[in-house]
Parts: C-alpha cells; structure tokens; sequence
C-alpha cells in the first residue's frame, strides 16, 4: 500500500511496512522539497528520512508487511522541515535517540538512529503516539557570485565558507588579487559560518603582497555577529575593516 | 574512421571477361585479381584466408574448367571460408540456381550483364562488407581501449593502495600525537578525545621541566594530512623546547616563524602551559585559544576561566600575546579545550535557535563535576558537553584535565 497526500504545507504518506516503499517516500520527500528550497543540500533531510523509516520497518512493525507505516514532511521555515513517522508498534524509547555513534568501525550494533541523531537538529519519541518527530535544516550549497565596480569587487559567499568550498573561496579571492580593483568587499549577510581553514585562506590572502602594505583593501559588510566576534577573538579585525554589521544568524 | 581498401577476387576462364568485370569495378578503388579457374581461386582464397588480409568478395563465373564455380563455392563452404560470393550464371538453369543460393552464394546475375547490374549488386554486398570490417574495427578499438583502461585501473589500484597505506599512517601517527605516554612527576592528567576526521590538527603534549613541566595544546585548522603534518612538526618544536626552555610567549614566536618559513598558511590556536611547582604557580599563554578553566580545590571558589588574548599561529603576521601568570595549591585543576568543545552547538527543532555551550557553558558543565576524581569529572564533563550538542560534531573535540600537585620533582 502505497498513499500519498500533499497540501500546501505537507506531504503525508501511508505505506505498508517494505523497504522498497522507503526509497519511493524518499523520492517523493526529495522532489517535494526541492520545489521550496533549491540551492539547499538534501542529504542530512534524506539520511534521518530514511533512517527513522527503516527503523519503523525493521523495528516499529518487525517487517510485518500487514502493518502501516505513516510520514509526514512538514515544511516550518527557510530549509527547515518537521519530519514524523508513525508506526504501529511499541514505540521507541527516547533514550535510544541519544545513543552515540560508536567510535570503531568494527562495532557491529545499529548506527541507523544514532546517524539520524547526528543530521537531525532534534529527535523527539512520543512512544504513546508511537511517533518519532525530527527536525531537519538543510544545508545551503555555498557559491560565490562576484561583481566589479569602480574599483570594487564585491564578492557574496551564499551559504558557509567550511573547509568543502576552500578550494572555490580561494579561487575567488585570487581572482580579485589578480584583478585591477584596488578594493574587495566580502557581502557576508547570507554567510553564518567560517571555519578556520577559510580564516586561513583569508589571512592569506591579507598577507600578500600589496595588501599586506595597505594598498590595497578588504572589507567586510554585513557580518553577523558570529562572524564579528570570530574576526576579533582571531584578531582578524587588525587586517580586514568591518562595516554594517548584520544580525546574528 | 578510414575506409579500408577491399579485394575482390574474379574466377573466370575468359581471361578477356575477367579483366572486362575488373574494369567495370574501378570505382571501387579495390584490389582486383583473377583466377582462370576454381581451383586457381580457391587456393588464392584459401591463402588469403589465412593472413590478416582474405578476400571480400569473390565473383565467379559457374562454366569453368578444372574445377567448375558451384564446386568452387561448396568446397569453401565445407572449408568454412567465408567470403561473400556473386556467381555470375549463363545457363537459366533454376535448380543451379537453387543450389547456388543454398550453398551460401550472397548474389547472381545472369549473362550478358550491364555494367549498371554488376556495380548495383558489387555496391549492395561491398557496403555490407565494409560495415563488417567498420564494425570489427571498432571492436577491435574498444577492445584494446578496455585493455588499455584495466591496466590503468590497475594502477590506479596500487597508487591508491599506496597512498591510501601513507594516510593509515599518517593516521596512526596523528593518534598518537595525543598519547602521553610518560608519566610526569607532579602531574595528574585526563585527556578526552573525540576526533571528527580519522585526520586532523589537534594534539596535546607535555614536557618535564626543572621545575614543574610544560603543557602545549594545539589546533591546527583543517582535517587532513596537511593538518596532521604542521601538528607533528610543532610537536617535534616543542620537544625541542624541553632543552631549550623558552617560555609561551617566545616559544609562539619563534614557532610562527617556522610555520610561516614552511610556507602552511595554516591557521593554528594553541595554548601554552608552564607550571612552577616549587613556585605554586603557573603561567598561560594563548594563540587565539580559548581560555583554560582553573578549578580550585576548595568548592568555595568558583570555576573561573585563565583569560588571556593573542594572535594565531601561522601566518607572516604581526604578533602579540599575552600571558596570565597565577598561583595554585596542590589539587587545583585546569581544564584546557580546543574551540570544538566550546563551539558545540545545540539546535531547538521546532525554532532552528542555536544555542552554542561557549566557554562559559562547560564552565558550568565543570562546575557540576568538579566534586569527582580528576577522571569522572573528564569524562562526565566529556559526556554533558556531547550531549547538549546532541552529539553533533562541528570540529575535533579535546579537552583536558590537569591536577596540580605542586610537588617539584627532580628531572633526570
């Protein structure tokens, strides 16, 4: 059995307990979410979708085929979603959610809720309703677009500037240095995060040649204060002038 | 791909018709040769099928001495030579026909024939014949092309197994990086650790000094092999410094520019330590680190952080840090914690807020168990911390209890 209901803000399914109706529901869920939040990465969404489906099958219902499996994909906020799977067993125990990942690779017991527990924001059992919530937030695919005007280069990270897009920062960064625009703004307003490898890549950059000797500049605008407050503990602040702070994110 | 350059083979006792049939083919830019007889021809075809380059077409005349074209074109079907065949008939004879078309004859044309006639049927069966030898071509490229693939995976494979053998080690390596396998005189130590990647730049060390000992942690942005090499080489500095005896502020300095000489441009925090026993006193020295917790010994005392600023590590930059110089009684404790312990971040599900533990949080995760062994206040600590992030990891996670003896010990 295989049912499928979508409305403006949720898509619910009812589907007998098979492990291959779980791969039609995460298609489903994919394609829905995709129509809200493009430029979002799905795999947290999809990994803690299929992990608390598979635990319904396998262990909510035991694989008995006769019983019923219901999910609902609840869109909340900006790449926020409010996933619940209803089962028709026991009920799972809260203390299951806060299992860890176990740290060797050899450990053979279930990873599958401690890996939900890990991509979701929050895990929550009501074992009475036999419901499993999940709160989700995608990830936003960083990109960088970049504009030059008299002088300027503005480039906006969409997204946070982590170690998996260093390379790309890098490459955007050297495009200004090798430009002619004496000045750089970084447009952070859509950025929330830098970790130290891309504090690196800045610092870098600050230290050659030209921009080092003040000649030219880098500015930062609309940095929330997160990211002010990462500039100053680093003493970032002593390189890279910050303008019109932003709100935290 | 290049058209390939066909023969075609013509039996024929009439050596004029022969060569007249030869004529009427020179559009076709193939090889031609004649044969004056059956038997002529099927030795020419029956050599020719053993090289690299048979015939493609065999036309035949059927009325032909020694041995006649029907009997021709049985003994190469006995002999499994296959080779497309027009026999050229004069007779009308319908039965021979019949045998012919049966015995793998690919066309005819009757006597007398227009050149039109012979070029149609010669065009139809040379087009067939060319598309084989396209089509076998092409296999023949795809072939060496796998061939060619397979052993460039295969070396893939054994550069992969090479490499992949250098990262185990380098990751063994990393992991002992953070082993302190030498008990120092004077010291308690718990170290909890939790690593994001198998690779990564966080490590602690610790060196015996004449009059207490030094304690170094370090973060070395990024998780990767790059990361873990600027950790060993700063390990190997500081071990070097054992001799030397630098204090925090001078050590940074002249471990910045060793990082910045190597070239890295990686980003490293780290915090210096030098305790005093016979002093009671310790010095902390930070590079863009967070700040230590101190938990005295008497619970009266709140848990307070060490705090003291400077630049970070790594970078042809303009330094400057400071150092917090306290004094201790023995069974005091510090608490030193890389950015990933104070950085964990707990998110509400239905509002998105995220709250983030910062220094001040595992202060009071501290504060809650400080009443335990060094060991259990570690671990449970260890544990607090991990479970109000819901055991999300954004970054290698150590943190570090010291107990404090104050006894001096003498360094051999």
């Amino acid at each position: 059995m295989f049912s499928i209901n979508e409305s403006d803000t949720m898509l619910s399914f009812r589907i007998s307990s098979t492990m291959d109706l779980v791969d039609r529901v995460i298609g489903s869920m994919t394609g829905y979410v995709e129509n809200f939040d493009q430029g979002y990465g799905m795999n947290g969404l999809t990994i803690v979708a299929r992990e608390l489906l598979v635990n319904a099958v396998e262990h909510g219902n035991k694989g008995d085929k006769q019983l019923e499996i219901g999910a609902v994909l609840e869109r909340i906020g900006i790449g926020r979603y409010r996933l619940a799977i209803t089962d028709q067993g026991e009920g799972l125990a809260p203390e299951r959610l806060s299992e860890p990942l176990p740290l060797e690779s050899t450990t053979l017991r279930s990873r599958g809720l401690a890996l939900a527990n890990v991509h979701a924001d929050e895990i929550i059992s009501d074992p009475t309703k036999k419901t499993v919530t999940a709160f989700v937030t995608l990830t936003r695919n960083s990109h960088f677009s970049s504009t030059a005007q008299n002088g300027v280069m503005t480039i906006a990270p969409q997204g946070d500037i982590t170690a998996t897009v260093a390379d790309s920062f890098r490459t955007v960064l050297l495009a200004w240095y090798d430009s002619d625009n004496p000045e750089l703004i970084l447009e952070m307003s859509e950025t929330r995060d830098m970790d130290s490898v891309c504090l690196s890549v800045l610092v870098s950059l600050c230290n050659m040649p030209g921009v080092a000797q003040g000649n030219r500049h880098i500015r930062l605008t609309n940095a929330s204060v997160d990211l002010v407050n990462l500039m100053t503990l680093t003493r970032l602040t002593r390189l890279i002038e910050i303008t019109s702070q932003g709100s935290s994110k | 791909m290049d058209k390939i350059r066909l023969r075609i083979l013509i039996a024929d006792d009439e050596s004029g018709a022969a060569t007249l049939t030869g004529a009427m083919l020179t559009p076709f830019k193939a090889e031609i040769t004649t044969a004056s007889n059956g038997r002529e021809a099927l030795e020419l075809l029956t050599r020719a099928s053993e090289t690299e380059s048979p015939y493609d077409l065999l036309i035949t005349d059927i009325d032909m001495p020694v041995m006649r074209g029907d009997e021709l074109v049985a003994t190469l079907r006995e002999r499994s030579i296959p080779i497309p065949i027009l026999a050229i008939t004069g007779t009308g004879d319908k039965q021979l026909l019949v045998r012919l078309m049966r015995s793998g004859v690919t066309e005819y044309l009757d006597k007398p024939f227009s050149v039109q006639d012979l070029r149609e049927r010669v065009s139809t069966i040379l087009e067939k014949v060319q598309a084989a030898h396209e089509q076998k071509q092409l296999a023949e490229d795809q072939h060496w092309r796998v061939v060619s693939m397979k052993h460039e995976l295969e070396q893939y494979e054994q550069h992969f197994s090479e490499i992949r053998s250098q990262v185990d080690f380098a990751i063994s390596t990393y992991r002992s990086l953070t082993e302190i396998r030498d008990g120092i005189p004077g010291l308690q130590c718990a170290i909890q650790s939790l690593p994001y990647r198998d690779l990564g730049g966080d490590f602690c060390a610790v060196n015996p000094m004449p009059h207490g000992f030094d304690f170094l942690l370090v973060d070395v942005a990024g998780h990767d092999m790059g990361a873990s090499y600027i950790a060993v080489l700063i390990k190997a500095f500081f071990e070097e410094n054992r001799k030397i005896g630098k204090n925090g502020e001078d050590f940074f300095l002249a471990l910045n520019s060793a990082l910045a000489s190597n070239g890295s441009g990686r980003m490293c925090c780290a915090v210096f330590l030098r305790v005093d026993n016979e002093q009671q006193s310790f010095e902390v020295t930070c590079a863009s680190h967070p700040a230590p917790i101190f938990v005295a010994k008497d619970f009266t005392i709140p848990a307070t952080m060490v705090e003291t600023t400077g630049t970070p590590l790594g970078f042809d930059a303009p330094l400057s840090f400071d150092t917090s110089k306290l004094s201790f009684s023995p069974g005091d404790r510090l608490v030193l914690y890389t950015d990933g312990v104070s950085t964990l971040t707990r998110v509400d599900g239905m509002s998105g807020q995220r709250t983030i533990l910062g220094s001040d949080g595992l202060r009071a995760l501290i504060e809650a168990e400080r009443h335990l062994p060094l060991t259990e206040m570690m671990e449970m600590t260890s544990v607090k911390a991990l479970s109000f992030a819901r055991h999300r990891l954004a970054d290698d996670l150590m943190i570090i209890g010291l107990e404090l003896s104050g006894e001096p010990h003498v360094q051999h």
